[in-house]
């Protein structure tokens, strides 16, 4: 635990001769999940499309990675290596590649753009030494294709690499992608015996070289056996059955509306009101997914209506009842009982897309006015398609949608302001207030950095802005996954000839 | 002159305090629970006590999200008749220090750093008797004597105690005192002291509220001063309908900027201080009370004040002539007032409701509903005596409680209602019992557990495993006495003995009253045993690297993404591994099997293993517990075969999953095993379906079935598949064959009701290799004897 010199407090306190003036706070604010919802999606994309998340979306950095793997250990052993840093070898792979496709394609979307930049512009670079070293170390958490937040995880789960397992860190080619492996090494060949890649030696790499490489190895175009092997592990045999189901769906969805852009996929996915409909065997997962779509709508509409707090209360502070007449009054419906104002905020023939575009919409509007209306009428839709029961990633503390149903319902009969308290003070910032202060004791007993995530607090004169904090952002929808199924699958002819549409 | 630079939050984390008590007017559960119970829990401190004014109560009574009041610290609301509970007074002890503070900010943001405040911070070795003054602070408080109600007075006492402690062999020449209203008049006691300094020569006055001057006025006239200095601050804190300068004073009000009170970024004045000039020194008195006759007069509010005492003639505060600020006789903006509600105070022990009703005066006949995270229960009615107190059966609602859940009470009377916070007493028990670890246990049954608390919580599992068990026997653990060094804290010399010391009043600690010892913690540990098999996903697993960046972001960070490797995390499954592994121990097995199961799966569920750590670990278990009593747990075991056998795929897994069913005794012929194992299916990826597994693990059949399939017959039964038998012993199957036709070849077919491991006709141990057939298979050759084939009957 944090230690404070209370020797030095009590000097000082002896030497005072006047009360001591209370400084003003020096917490740190922070936060990005304010109302600690975001992790059910999370938890939700998981029943649909596991084991892979919105960066990795190419196939190559997959194949590039394990063949480094691979080729690390194959030159540690020619060299009669007992200890070897696989790592370093595989980050040197992984720069040389992100690097030439930098230099080659604009459209380049793989991780570390920037960090590479020096690199990029310069005539040669020297693999070995401290400033290599101080760029593996920056890159570790970060742009490596390794890294938690890139291609790292789904490679894993995807099964391209392990762990070793006396030293976790190092990762080692699965035997069951060596065809893949075999066949872009195949494409490489002509460039092998450069010592870039046939030597565990540090290196220097020119900038004339790469550009020779960029295209053998082109960030678009793996081979057949590669796309072969990627779409097995990615909805094949070897996939998990939910992932597998949940792309074949996606795939169903795409042919039916003819064309694999996602926001289109994702509205036919949604349906009803659409009039696609899921094969019997994939009809799990259609309702898995709709089911996603709904909660993603409830966490959107309730963190859209923080955000209109927060707005409000740059004015100074408010009171509850001040905040629920003025989300009455901007809503503008018939608010004689909490039933008749949800029956009027629904939207004939729209579905959750179209009720988080209208959200958009309104959190963009120059007009604040504009917010409140399609933040209650998303809200109103998502509590009309709630299961009846739980499930079991929702947990209590995040405010399960079938709960707040539960609790709508019974204020039927009441004032729509009733109901408007209870989403404004008791699902949002009561939920606020017992995410965040959470968050914070957890960072407490595991000493981490101390962080103020509370945005909006209570005081003498009712709701107010933390002091410093910024008000709530504007907030958007989680990226579900799909874009990059979606893209992964094209890169592995899976979209056939919607391709053209993706 | 020279001021302590004191950020009151440095303090609060600087060690393991045993108990914090603060007294506040005004009070925000969103600061106490995000900065100052952040504080205490970073300095390892605990015992966290609120005493607040009911409208302080009654405005954090909004607050629906402050969900740990009553848990993981205690509010207790007082009235004051006449006036207000306005005093700011903190009392931070550990077992052998304690320290006081003192100053003008309430328990809220603006209080602790958002308003301009005075704090004054004491420590016995320098202001000795001004600890033993705050005793009899507290004393006076405890005592609740016509002026006050509350139920706080067990606590207030032991507060009163361990200053008066604190107090014994303090440092100081009685130049810091404190003074409060319990005593008389603030205004008259400044008098006194004035008096003995030789008389005043210059009061100058800070303070935000006034009540137009009336009460200055009268102290002026009491020092024999015909002016008075009162600094004008740029702005004061609001305060609906308070006047903030004194318009109607008869003496000459003179405006002045107190050069000690300057800022480059200047704040709302709530700091209230007095500055006497006598002809023999100078007096200042800082803390709660305002320039009002609420505060200065008595009897009306509860006010504590520093005094300080400088008998050399010092220098006083540096004066600036300036102008009066706009004056305001209320604030700004008016915040319009909700439908007052009364204010209760409950505690809960087990099943019983104990509370009382401060305001408003409610009598007889009520109805008490329950309002918890999820809605509110009707209690049913209650009777409420002439004191307001009432007494209602709660089945299930500490259940609740435990379970994380925000519990309110609400009586509602023909009088009006009140509504108030409902303290559990089992948590002073599991704090008291638990230690150190207690907060991390209650994050663990509210599901807010970090990896690090996981971490303790395993190694304290580790370090003794027959905590596990306490639930069930309600006997092991934590210990069932005071510590020697609680009862030490109850041994107090005859010589201080005051009244004070004999009160035993309603709404004490279930450490003192009724009910078995052991119970509240039970009944505790069984719940946190219970929250380990309910599925809740993973520990905030995504958000850290995003949150760490997001004002580089603009406030706006829009990517949730994993994070790189947490060391907390690390450390905690390594100690869940070494903690699994003690439990499966052989020794360990039979007591502690099932335990590891479901801290596996919790595992699992939380903190995201690695999938072939996981898998390794479901598979680790089956075995030994199929071995082990299922106690009704068989469906969880069932499940468990399959969910191994839908991570493998491949014929040889479903054959062995068919060979621990039947092991298990589970029934083929019914429906799929259904347990919900959401842990370990959430990380132990299937590339079978769980229903594709039942099917073909009912198409197979395994070597133990087909041989007996193939004794029966040869008993004349049906026919059988010997295909399959063949296959899995084609050296043994002409024998096999034969003896289907053949009666003197039968006599080579030798039968045993249970694998054994040597012949049943020579007694000869088996080959190693036959004998590891028959432990697997169920059947051998003796090879090494008499030749003839031994087949096993029995599954």
């Amino acid at each position: 635990m944090t230690q404070v010199d209370i020797s030095a407090l009590i000097a000082s306190a002896r030497d005072a001769d006047e009360p001591a003036i209370t400084p003003k706070s020096g917490v740190g604010l922070g936060g990005v999940d304010p109302l600690g919802l975001r992790q059910v999606n999370f938890d939700m994309m998981d029943q649909v499309l596991p084991g892979i998340n919105n960066v990795g979306r190419h196939v190559r950095p997959f194949v590039v990675t394990a063949w480094a793997c691979r080729r690390a250990v194959a030159l540690a052993e020619a060299a009669d290596l007992e200890l070897v840093d696989v790592r370093d070898f595989v980050d040197r792979i992984e720069v040389i590649y992100a690097w030439s496709q930098f230099a080659t394609r604009s459209d380049a979307d793989l991780p570390g753009r920037q960090t590479l930049e020096k690199i990029a512009r310069g005539p040669s670079y020297t693999f070995g030494g401290p400033e290599w070293q101080k760029l593996r170390k920056d890159r570790r958490y970060s742009t490596a294709f390794t890294a938690p937040v890139t291609y790292g995880p789904a490679m894993k789960n995807l099964g391209w690499v392990g762990p070793y397992k006396k030293q976790p860190e190092a990762l080692i080619a699965l035997p069951e992608v060596f065809p893949a492996l075999d066949a872009f090494e195949a494409e490489i060949a002509a460039f092998l015996e450069h010592p870039a890649f046939s030597t565990l030696k540090p290196v220097t790499v020119h900038r004339e070289e790469v550009l020779d490489w960029a295209a053998a190895w082109d960030l678009m175009e793996p081979t057949e056996v590669e796309q072969r092997i990627f779409a097995e592990r990615l909805w094949g045999a070897a996939a998990r059955r939910e992932r597998r189901d949940g792309l074949a769906l996606a795939l169903e969805a795409a042919r039916h509306v003819g064309e694999a852009a996602p926001e289109v996929v994702r509205k036919a996915l949604c349906a009803p009101p659409g009039d696609f409909v899921a094969p019997e065997p994939l009809a799990h997962a259609a309702v898995a997914w709709r089911r996603l779509q709904v909660r993603q709508l409830f966490r959107y509409s309730l963190e859209g209506v923080f955000h209109w707090i927060g707005g409000k209360l740059e004015g100074g502070p408010k009171t509850t009842d001040n905040l629920v007449n003025a989300f009455l009054e901007e809503v503008g419906k018939d608010a004689s009982s909490g039933g008749a104002w949800r029956a009027a905020l629904l939207v004939s023939g729209a579905g959750p897309t179209d009720y988080m575009d209208e959200i958009e919409t309104g959190l963009w509007s120059e007009d604040p006015a504009d917010m409140a209306r399609p933040l209650a009428a998303g809200l109103v839709y998502a509590l009309g398609e709630a299961p009846a029961n739980g499930e079991p990633f929702e947990r209590s503390d995040r405010l399960p949608v079938w709960r707040a149903r539960r609790e709508a319902d019974q204020l039927d009969e009441q004032p729509a302001a009733v109901l408007a308290r209870r989403v404004l003070e008791g699902w949002v910032l009561a939920q606020h207030h017992y995410w965040s202060v959470g968050r914070g004791l957890a960072d407490a007993r595991s000493d981490q950095r101390q962080i103020l995530r509370l945005k909006i607090v209570m005081e003498e004169q009712g709701w107010e802005l933390a002091a410093g904090a910024n008000p709530p952002g504007i907030p958007y929808p989680t990226p579900d996954r799909l874009v990059t199924a979606l893209t992964l699958a094209g890169e592995c002819g899976g979209l056939g000839e919607l391709e053209e549409t993706n | 002159m020279s001021r302590a630079d004191l950020a009151p939050l440095d303090l609060v984390r600087a060690r393991a305090w045993r108990s914090a008590t603060f007294t506040t007017y005004a009070l925000s559960l969103s600061f106490v629970e995000s900065v100052l119970l952040d504080a205490l829990v970073r300095g390892g401190g605990r015992n966290l006590f609120i005493l607040s004014d009911v409208d302080g109560v009654r405005a954090a009574l909004s607050e629906q999200g402050a969900r740990r009041a009553g848990r993981d610290y205690e509010v207790e609301p007082i009235k004051v008749d006449r006036g207000v509970f306005h005093a700011k007074v903190g009392v931070l002890a550990a077992e052998d220090d304690t320290h006081l503070l003192v100053g003008s900010g309430n328990l809220t943001f603006n209080g602790w750093g958002g308003n301009f405040e005075v704090l004054e911070h004491l420590h016995p070795s320098f202001a000795g008797e001004a600890f033993d003054d705050a005793s009899r602070f507290f004393e006076g408080l405890a005592q609740a004597t016509g002026r006050s109600s509350h139920e706080a007075g067990e606590r207030l006492a032991a507060t009163a105690l361990v200053l008066t402690r604190a107090a014994r062999g303090g440092g100081g020449v009685g130049d810091i005192r404190i003074i409060h209203s319990l005593e008389g008049a603030i205004a008259a006691q400044i008098v006194e002291r004035a008096a003995e300094l030789g008389g005043a020569e210059r009061l100058v006055v800070a303070a935000p509220y006034w009540d137009g001057g009336g009460a200055v006025d009268g102290l002026a006239g009491d020092l024999g001063l015909s002016e008075v200095f009162v600094h004008a601050h740029h702005e004061t804190a609001p305060a609906a309908g308070v006047a903030n300068w004194p318009t109607s004073m008869s003496r000459a009000v003179r405006p002045v900027r107190i050069e000690a009170f300057q800022e480059d970024e200047p704040r709302k004045l709530h700091a209230k201080a007095f500055e006497i000039i006598c002809r023999r020194g100078r007096l200042l008195i800082s803390g709660s009370a305002n320039a009002s006759a609420a505060a200065l007069g008595g009897p009306n509010n509860v006010e504590a004040c520093v005094l300080r005492v400088q008998r050399e003639r010092a220098r006083g505060w540096e004066l600036e002539a300036t102008d009066p600020p706009a004056i305001l006789g209320e604030v700004a903006e008016v915040i319009e007032p909700t439908e007052r509600i009364g204010v209760l105070r409950a505690t809960l022990r087990g099943d019983d409701l104990v509370g009382r009703v401060l305001t408003p005066t409610l009598r007889g006949a009520a109805r008490a509903l329950q309002a918890g995270s999820d809605g509110e229960r009707d209690l049913g009615e209650v009777e409420l005596d002439e004191a307001g107190r009432f007494t209602v059966v709660a089945p299930g609602l500490e259940l609740q409680s435990l379970r994380g859940g925000r519990i309110t009470l609400r009586i509602v009377g023909s009088q009006g209602e009140a509504e108030g916070f409902v303290s559990v007493a089992a948590y002073a028990e599991v704090s008291r019992r638990a230690g150190p670890l207690a907060p991390r246990l209650m994050a663990l049954l509210a599901g807010s557990e970090a990896p690090a608390d996981v971490a303790a919580i395993m190694s304290w599992l580790h370090e003794d495993p027959t905590r596990l068990r306490v639930a069930a026997s309600s006997l092991a653990g934590g210990g069932g006495k005071r510590s020697e060094d609680e009862n030490d804290e109850l041994l107090v010399p005859v010589a201080e003995l005051r009244p004070v010391f004999a009160v035993r009043m309603e709404g004490g600690s279930d450490a003192t009253e009724g009910g078995p010892p052991q119970s509240g913690w039970a009944r505790f540990m069984a719940q946190v045993f219970a929250a380990l098999r309910e599925p809740r996903g993973p520990v905030g697993r995504p958000e850290r690297l995003a949150e760490d960046d997001e004002e580089s972001m603009g406030g706006r960070a829009t990517r949730l993404v994993d994070a790189p490797p947490d060391p907390d995390l690390e450390r905690a499954l390594r100690t869940f591994r070494d903690l699994f592994d003690l439990l499966l121990e052989p020794h360990n097995v039979a007591k502690h099997g099932w335990d590891a199961f479901d801290l596996a799966g919790y595992v699992c569920d939380r903190l995201d293993p690695s999938e072939a750590l996981a898998a390794s670990w479901v598979e680790r278990l089956i075995e030994p517990l199929l071995d082990q009593a299922h106690d009704g747990r068989s469906e969880d075991l069932a499940s468990a075969i399959l969910l191994v056998a839908a991570h493998e795929g491949g014929a040889e897994s479903i054959l062995r999953a068919r060979r621990r069913l039947l092991r298990l005794r589970w029934p083929l012929e019914r429906s799929a095993p259904a347990a919900n194992l959401s842990g370990f299916e959430r990380i132990v990826g299937r590339v079978l379906s769980l229903a594709d597994v039942w099917t073909a693990v009912g198409a197979q059949r395994t070597t133990l079935e087909l041989v007996h399939s193939y004794l029966e017959a040869l008993d004349g039964g049906a026919g059988a598949d010997f295909a399959g038998l063949q296959a899995a012993a084609p050296d043994l199957w002409p024998g096999l064959s034969a003896a289907l036709t053949s009666e003197r070849a039968r006599r080579d077919i030798l039968r045993c009701p249970a694998p054994r491991l040597s012949c049943p006709r020579c007694s000869r141990t088996l080959p190693v290799g036959e004998a590891h057939r028959m432990r697997s298979l169920g059947l051998a050759r003796a090879a090494n004897c008499c030749g003839r084939i031994l087949l096993c009957e029995g599954f």
